[in-house]
């Protein structure tokens, strides 16, 4: 069983089927280190992801980011009151009653017991009512409690035993040991039924103690140990909602419940900050109106609202808790936010619905908002909390306490504070220096502290801001905020009118702007326009300063439309003050905000056609002349004046921008800019709209002859967006109405065809694209058939998107004359277009001729794509297929490389047809030939056609081409040995073909300068003594051009090592050799000449030493017999014979190296083998035959498995033994591995605790 | 011949076809078309031409009850582009504003856009801010609670996206289509009507 302690935010609780598992005790819960295998309780608390990330959000949105003066500060939402009376009178007695220790609050009494065991009962108003000396054998007290019903009191002792009292100071009962003996008690409280207590003592131990009646004879407690010290160390406890029992353990939060039995309803993992004591509080939701009392709480059935939250330290988890599922297998509860705090908490309670009240464990009061995950240190004094560190640490009872217990002792203060118990908005707090109740401030207190600090600012943002709801409020200071705000409107206006009572003008105006600004916020998004309007806006503008200020942080609200139905003297003194200031793209976007009748009309034409300010145009028109064409017609007047040119100026620009919006709103039936027509104009201004630009002739203008003369414009101007006007607006009424807008596609289309014009064209297609997909017209396909074969006539274009948008529209086009367009794409040849337009039909042959003749080299990869791609069927295939045989000899000649990549990748079939004998035709196949040999060799196939036969005639073509010259794809040369190369670069891969027969040879000798291809064929052939006179003649023939012939010589030589194993060799070799000693000779005078030769024939000694030591001897020999060797001093040649030497050496090395490489790779072989040999089969378990079971006498094997069969008893084919089959098993099983060691769950605990957590073997 | 009403409606059928506008705002380079297509197409393009005036797509989502059809206006992000934005705006029932999350400005560009949105477009009209680029979050100077804030207080839909990764990229849109009215069928009272946008209302509401 999983006690499950995942932190994932779902499932923590998910206990599974807990409840039908009653052997799951609350001991178990506590102390299941078995049962701690799941790996998610051995984690930190910290895994969420959301850890961090929300805490340091601590400001609250009180604070707008505009500026400083619109933004104010709230003062601390706590307020610590000392109750001065009970202070004074437990800090003057202290000394005969002993330190308070414990505090409890009920019914409007507040109990507090000492250190000397005494009871302290004070009325609310701090009266002493009831006193009760304590008796000091039985130690002081620890703790005290109310019960429930107010009528009883319970107070724990150090000793261990727990006192009943009346509340009218009466002793009632006496329970001697109220947890284990010998330990302390920590807590008392009471349950439901005021009769039963539940007590911690210091030893962790949880016990329940049903009092017994007095007037009942028998007279003996009841008392039921839940949980024993030594097994599992109970901190704290707290009543909870619903019946429930919060307890607080060292590293557990777990939910108990009494009845019937003892039962767990859920586990919480709080294993962190280990030397902090944890704490909870509850928050359970009411009614709105309704004051949450704590008390109340523990008897509400109803628990929707419930909500706990748990710290430890400076992480804080707030779980929902979803009481219905207690007892189902359902989650019980849900973590809803987790936080990591900048401080260590030590005690926190829930106050309000959006606020926890956290005191950490300086004394500093947090307040934590639960929902929006912020923690916010308040700015009051710090409480000196008193803590029960003595108590925990067991000091009356010597110290013998649980280690959890003294761990979190230091600030364990869960005694020293309680909760008022009519309120969850105050706490009552023992301090060192008194009694004090720490309270939630009121918006009320609030308002009432700005006033103090005549902070007419903050308090009328604050208002406002509670008006609008951002900040929290009670819904009856909500209700009355409003007209709260009007009040510090008032004020505020009295303020800013009384100045700053002389002094510099600057200060004045800085006064004027910190006031105005809060006061135009103020009254316009508190909605106090009429007071601005009438009160504010009357004062203000008497003086001009004031008036400005005024006037210039208008901007904002103007634009946001804020100023409802504004008063005409102030729109037009704003609108002239922009206009005096210059703010003309101010200017331009408020007049269109105010309403019609507030504008001066006069002012704000001439203003705006001084400045072509054209929005304020419009508006007058269409509002105050309900004339929406005229503004059109002129501003497509002027800009007719620029839409020709292909750039234009930013005003250009931004007029032709206007033209097209204002179209836009116009066709659509909107108002320009923003907002909405009325019903009338609606129907009107967008038909009146269309008519005018879709007019045949313009108003006036007879100048011009020109059809359409609006469209042209404005398909002149910017094709694209006059046309995504249409798009945009093409699903309006009017449009729909009478086929308008195919009607009006239709015209534009041929516009567009008319203009020759290629961005429009494509704009066209585009158009006519979307509004067919989107169903709003039937496409027009003579228009698009026209506009395509248009574009197609230009060349080149200049738009990379043109053949894109050909592409798509006749994808969704169908054209009905197909011929025209592919006649027009032809030429010029546009094969994308054409390619779609015959795979469209499947016309292949189609496409290919439309290549052909144009002599296309992209037919080879459009016949590539149609055979890979197009998915023929069968007969396509073979048809298709046929025809292409039938052009082969054309694809032959129009590109003989792709062709060779086609044949080579589809018609493989076609290449023996192409050994052709005739000249002519060899000439046409040899440069496909050429590239097929060449794809070949790429892909390492040395045949055409795997028949040797036709193989070496097409090799023999492609051979004659190279040699001869032919023309192909190949590159060419002006040098004349430029085709003995290529045909030498073929014949690393094509010798074997090339040298097969004479065919090659004779070629090749026709070609003069084909010497080195001769040689190799010659070599090949293995006519190896006429290869080397040729060799040679070709020495003797350059023995003038030393470069040339020190090249033969590297041929040469080369040929010499490549037949070094012909006995014949040493003496070409040294034909050679004594060829050069002889040129050194010759230039016996030319010091100069002489010293090169002698330098090539060193070189040449050392190529020759090169090719192996063979010859070693002999040219030593030749050496000597060279004049200018043998007269040479050491000195001189001494470098050859040391390389001579170590050549020799160098080989004599290799063959031992290799001798060692030979051993070393035998070696392990060997070691295998001899591992194969030592191999043996484990004891036998039994002498006897597992068979027969008869001694062995006989032959028989020998199992791995440690049985013998005899050989005459074996059967199986496999040689396995019957035992269980498992062929050549060396080793004998293992026992059973060694199992990991067990997970010590506490060693990343990262604690100064220096104990056991669970001290089983301690005692 | 001219198919004006082509989509035929189902009256109160389960499965209607709505169509909506959404139009695409925000700086040059942010991200707007590799959004576009990332969620139309499935592509990315690491270099993306910037766009020319605007462009227009359409892609349909799938919702439990209905089917959407988006009409995409993906807009210029380039200033000269910028006086032609209500053109697409205006009309559009959805709107989503990208910036970049590794610049600063085109956050501010991106509220700028969110208040010329609430000034002047459909008061109804569906926004959504995206943080686009999110997949190079080493170089953010946005950082995603700001941003988030933000859209709280505005009430827009806010997520971090991604069009090179696809991060998100479908979760907006679809998030946009939970968020559009998808109005009664054909024939049906259409409940409010909206004085300021007579014909999206229409189309908004009404089921092709
Ligand atoms: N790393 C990364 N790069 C992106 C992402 N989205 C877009 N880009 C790149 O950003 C560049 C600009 O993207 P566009 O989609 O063209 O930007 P735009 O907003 O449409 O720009 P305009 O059309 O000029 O308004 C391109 O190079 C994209 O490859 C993303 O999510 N991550
Ligand atoms: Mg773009």
């Amino acid at each position: 069983m999983s006690t499950s302690g995942s932190l994932e935010k779902e499932d923590w609780l998910d206990l599974g089927d807990l409840n039908n598992a009653p052997t799951f005790s609350l001991e178990d819960a506590l102390n299941d280190t078995e049962n701690l295998s799941d790996p998610f309780l051995d984690e930190q608390f910290a895994v969420d992801g959301e850890f961090g990330s929300v805490s340091n959000l601590t400001e609250s949105t009180a604070h707008s980011p505009d500026s400083h003066s619109l933004t104010y500060k709230l003062d601390s939402a706590f307020v610590i009151q000392p109750h001065q009376v009970i202070s004074h009178q437990i800090l003057s007695n202290e000394k005969k009653t002993g330190r308070v220790i414990a505090v409890a609050e009920r019914n409007g009494w507040i109990a507090v017991v000492t250190s000397k065991g005494q009871l302290l009962l004070f009325d609310l108003n701090g009266n002493l009512n009831q006193f009760h000396r304590g008796d000091e054998t039985m130690g002081g007290a620890s703790c005290v409690t109310f019960s429930l019903d107010g009528k009883f009191l319970a107070i724990g002792l150090q000793k261990g035993a727990i006192k009943i009292m009346t509340i009218d100071n009466k002793l009632y009962h006496m329970i001697d040991e109220g947890g284990q003996p010998g330990q302390g008690i920590i807590q008392v409280i009471y349950t439901k039924d005021n009769h039963t207590v539940l007590t911690l003592d210091n030893g962790g131990s949880f016990y329940e103690c049903t009092i017994s009646k007095p007037w009942l004879q028998k007279r003996k407690d009841k008392l039921r140990c839940h949980v024993s010290g030594c097994n599992g160390e109970v901190i704290s406890m707290k009543m909870m909602p619903g019946d429930v029992i919060a307890l607080l353990s060292v590293h557990r939060l777990i939910f108990y419940i009494l009845k019937p039995r003892g039962q767990i309803l859920g586990i919480f993992p709080i294993k962190f900050e280990y030397q902090f004591p944890p704490a909870c509080s509850f928050w359970l939701g009411t009614p709105k109106t309704a004051i949450n009392s704590p008390l109340n709480s523990l008897y509400s059935t109803t628990l929707k609202d419930f909500r706990v939250c748990i710290s430890r330290g400076n992480k804080l988890a707030i779980l929902r808790i979803h009481a219905n599922n207690f007892f189902t297998k359902y989650r019980r509860a849900t973590v809803i936010r987790q936080l990591e705090l900048p401080c260590s908490l030590v005690n926190i309670h829930w106050m309000s619905n959006h606020m926890i009240v956290g005191i950490d464990s300086f004394g500093a009061v947090w307040q934590i908002d639960p929902e929006k995950g912020t923690a916010k240190k308040q700015d009051i004094e710090d409480l000196q909390l008193v803590f029960s560190t003595p108590i925990l640490k067991g000091s009356a009872t010597g110290g013998r306490v649980s280690e959890a217990v003294k761990a979190v002792a230091e600030f364990a203060c869960y005694q020293s504070v309680t909760s008022a118990t009519s309120t969850s908005e105050r706490l009552i707090v023992l301090a060192h220096d008194g009694l004090k109740y720490l309270e939630k401030v009121h918006e009320w207190e609030q308002l009432e502290r700005y006033k103090e600090r005549n902070d007419v600012i903050s308090a009328s943002l604050y208002l406002l801001d509670v008006c609008r709801d951002k900040v929290r409020a009670s819904e009856m200071f909500k209700r009355e905020s409003h007209s709260l705000l009007a009040e510090k409107a008032h004020s505020l206006l009295t303020e800013t009118v009384a100045g700053v009572g002389g002094g510099a003008l600057s200060d004045l105006l800085a006064h004027y702007r910190k006031y105005i600004r809060v006061l135009l916020k103020v009254c316009i998004t508190g909605r106090l326009l009429d007071f601005l309007y009438i009160a504010c806006w009357d004062r203000l503008s008497m003086d001009s300063l004031s008036k400005t200020v005024f006037l210039d942080h208008l901007d904002e609200y103007v634009l946001d439309g804020a100023l409802i139905d504004p008063p005409p003297p102030l729109v037009n003194e704003y609108l002239q003050h922009l206009a005096a200031e210059g703010h003309f793209s101010q200017f331009q976007s408020a007049v269109v905000r105010f309403p019609i009748h507030t504008l001066d009309l006069h002012t704000v034409m001439s203003i705006c056609k001084q400045n072509s300010i054209y929005d304020g145009i419009i508006y007058v028109n269409n509002k105050a002349l309900n004339d929406y064409i005229t503004p059109l017609e002129n501003m497509l007047a002027e800009m007719r004046t620029f839409a020709h040119r292909d750039m234009f100026s930013d005003s250009e620009q931004i007029l032709g921008n206007k033209v097209l919006v204002y179209l836009n709103c116009c066709l659509s039936g909107m108002a320009y800019p923003f907002g909405a027509l009325d019903e009338e104009n609606r129907k009107r201004v967008p038909l009146e709209t269309f008519r005018c630009i879709s007019s045949l002739k313009e108003k006036d203008g007879s100048e011009s002859d020109e059809q359409y003369p609006y469209l042209r414009l404005l398909l002149k101007y910017d094709p694209q967006q006059f046309l995504n006007v249409v798009s945009t607006c093409a699903d309006v009424l009017l449009f729909q109405l009478d086929n308008r807008l195919q009607r009006f596609v239709d015209t534009i289309g041929q516009l567009c065809v008319n203009m020759k014009c290629e961005l429009s064209l494509i704009h066209f297609l585009n158009l006519v694209v979307q509004l067919s997909e989107r169903v709003l017209i039937a496409p027009p396909i003579e228009h698009v058939q026209d506009s395509v074969i248009t574009l197609l006539r230009m060349s080149p274009w200049e738009h990379s998107s043109t053949e894109n948008s050909i592409l798509t529209a006749l994808y969704h086009v169908t054209p009905d004359d197909k011929r025209r367009i592919i006649r027009a794409a032809q030429n010029p040849m546009r094969p994308t277009i054409l390619s779609f337009l015959y795979l469209n039909d499947r016309k292949f042959e189609d496409l290919i001729k439309c290549y052909l003749e144009s002599n296309s080299t992209e037919v080879y990869s459009s016949i590539g794509g149609i055979l890979k791609e197009a998915e023929l069927t069968d007969d396509e295939s073979a048809e298709f297929r046929k025809y292409l045989m039938s052009i082969m000899e054309n694809l032959f000649k129009i590109d003989g490389w792709l062709c060779a990549n086609l044949i080579n990748d589809h018609f493989r079939d076609v290449i023996a047809s192409m050994a052709k004998s005739n000249e002519e035709e060899r000439k046409m196949v040899f440069p496909v030939l050429a590239g097929i040999a060449q794809l070949r060799k790429v892909s390492n196939q040395p045949s055409f056609c795997n028949d040797d036969e036709l193989d070496e005639k097409l090799f023999g073509i492609v051979f004659e081409g190279i040699c001869k010259g032919w023309p192909s794809w190949m590159p060419s040369s002006e040098d004349p040995e430029y085709a003995d190369r290529q045909l030498i670069a073929l014949f690393p891969f094509w010798l074997q073909l090339a040298a097969s027969t004479d065919f090659c040879l004779n070629i090749a000798v026709g070609n003069e300068h084909c010497v080195r291809t001769v040689i190799r064929l010659l070599e090949a052939r293995q006519h190896l003594e006429r290869a080397f006179d040729l060799l040679f003649e070709q020495l003797e023939k350059n023995k003038d051009h030393d470069n040339i012939m020190s090249e033969w010589l590297d041929e040469t030589m080369k040929f010499c090592s490549r037949q070094s194993s012909k006995n014949e060799t040493s003496d070409r070799m040294m034909r050679v050799f004594q060829f050069v000693s002889e040129r050194v000779a010759e230039f016996e005078e030319d010091s100069e000449k002489q010293k090169k030769m002698d330098e090539s024939l060193r070189t040449m000694c050392r190529q020759i030493l090169s090719t192996g030591t063979k010859y070693a001897k002999q040219l030593v020999d030749k050496l000597l017999e060279s004049p200018s060797f043998v007269e040479s001093t050491f000195e001189d040649n001494g470098g050859l014979l040391l390389d001579i030497m170590a050549s020799c050496e160098y080989e004599a090395e290799l063959y031992q190296e290799m001798i060692y490489l030979i051993r070393e790779e035998n070696l392990s072989l060997a070691q295998k083998l001899e591992m194969e040999v030592s191999r043996r089969a484990p004891l036998m378990h039994n002498p006897n035959c597992i068979t027969c079971e008869q001694p062995m006498h006989k032959s028989g094997y020998v199992f791995r498995c440690g049985h013998f069969q005899h050989i005459e008893c074996s059967t199986n084919i496999d040689r396995t033994c019957t035992c269980d089959g498992i062929p050549d098993r060396l080793v004998v099983p293992r026992e059973k591995p060694d199992r990991p060691e067990k997970r010590n769950i506490f060693e990343n605990w990262d604690t100064k605790l220096n104990c056991r957590v669970f001290p089983k073997d301690s005692s | 011949m001219a198919a004006r009403n082509a989509g035929t409606a189902r009256p109160g059928g389960p499965n209607r076809t709505c169509q909506f506008k959404l139009v695409l705002l925000g700086e040059s380079a942010v991200g707007k078309s590799s959004l576009v297509l990332r969620f139309v197409k499935g592509q990315f393009h690491e270099y993306q031409e910037s766009t020319i005036g605007a462009a227009f797509l359409t892609q349909t989502v799938c919702l439990d009850d209905a089917t959407i059809k988006f009409e995409i206006w993906d807009t210029a992000g380039q200033e000269r582009y910028h006086s032609l934005a209500p053109m697409y705006y205006r009309g559009a029932q959805a709107a989503i504003v990208v910036y970049d999350i590794t610049n600063q400005e085109s956050f501010q560009k991106a509220k700028n856009w969110v208040k010329e949105l609430q000034r002047q477009a459909s008061p109804n009209i569906v926004m959504a801010l995206a943080g686009n680029k999110a997949d190079v979050a080493n170089k953010r100077t946005v950082e995603y609670e700001e941003a988030n804030a933000y859209a709280e207080d505005n009430a827009l839909l806010f997520m971090e996206t991604s069009a090179k990764t696809s991060m998100n990229v479908n979760d907006i849109f679809m998030a946009i289509a939970k968020k559009l009215p998808i109005g009664p069928a054909q024939g049906e009272p259409t409940g409010t009507v909206d004085m300021n946008q007579p014909q999206q209302q229409q189309k908004g509401s009404c089921c092709k």
